[in-house]
């Protein structure tokens, strides 16, 4: 079994917290388990830790990558 | 009467003869020999005298010469040390000036590069603390208005875009 930490911020219920584990689910198959991390840093959104592969769906990820395109354009 | 006085006359005459001729047999022997002697000797010198001053003025004309060969290359090698240091100097005084001119084009050329880079330097400064005051504005903002709906469509759209290939 899988290990994905998942990571949120403290607004996010427990309906939500399902949906996402849902959707890894559906993409990575059944054989996963979740341990939930709460921090409100990312302000929204989540970020998944599956065996060291990062799948990053925080708004302060989308922050970080417009700041740097601003930078550098 | 007569015979005789002819005969004496004529002793006479050829004793003043003889005279004559004894005298002139002593004169130059005494006198003439010598001072003809003298005459050659002093004609001699005056002519070696003469000769002499004429190789000496002959010599002083080839002294005078020579003086003058000397001060004329003297002047000519003169007027060359100073055409080959006035060509040296030009020379220096052209090598002086180019090397001037590149190294005012290469402290204008630095100058511009460090101009250029200070410009881009404080461009890229100023985009970055833009950049990072909009984030931080963007951050507080996000951290007010974000709501359980905003979260789940962020989710819905993970998902939705990664589709069912990842």
């Amino acid at each position: 079994m899988t290990k994905v930490i998942i990571t949120v911020t403290s607004s996010v219920n427990d309906e939500q917290f399902k949906s996402i584990c849902d959707g890894l689910k559906r993409k990575f198959g059944n054989d996963l388990s979740f341990e939930k991390c709460v921090d409100d840093g990312i302000i929204g959104g989540f970020i998944a830790d599956i065996s060291g592969d990062i799948y990053d769906a925080s708004i302060i990820s989308q922050l970080k990558k417009m700041s740097k395109h601003i930078s550098i354009g | 009467m007569g015979d005789i006085v002819i005969s004496q006359v004529a002793k006479d005459l050829i004793i003043n003869i003889i005279n004559i001729v004894v005298l002139f047999v002593i004169v130059k022997a005494l006198v003439y020999k010598p001072v003809k002697k003298f005459l050659s000797e002093r004609t001699k010198r005056v002519e070696d005298t003469v000769k002499q001053a004429e190789e000496k003025l002959i010599e002083a004309e080839n002294t005078v010469r020579q003086k003058d060969s000397i001060i004329a290359e003297g002047e000519s090698k003169a007027s060359a040390i100073i055409s080959e240091a006035e060509d040296s100097a030009q020379k220096n005084a052209s090598a002086i000036i180019e090397e001037a001119n590149k190294k005012a084009e290469q402290i204008i050329e630095k100058a511009r590069k460090n101009a250029t880079y200070e410009h881009d330097t404080m461009l890229n400064s100023a985009k970055e603390e833009i950049a990072g005051l909009a984030i931080n504005i963007s951050e507080q903002i996000l951290l007010r208005e974000v709501k359980k709906e905003d979260n789940q469509r962020i989710i819905d759209d993970f998902f939705a875009e990664s589709g069912e290939d990842k």
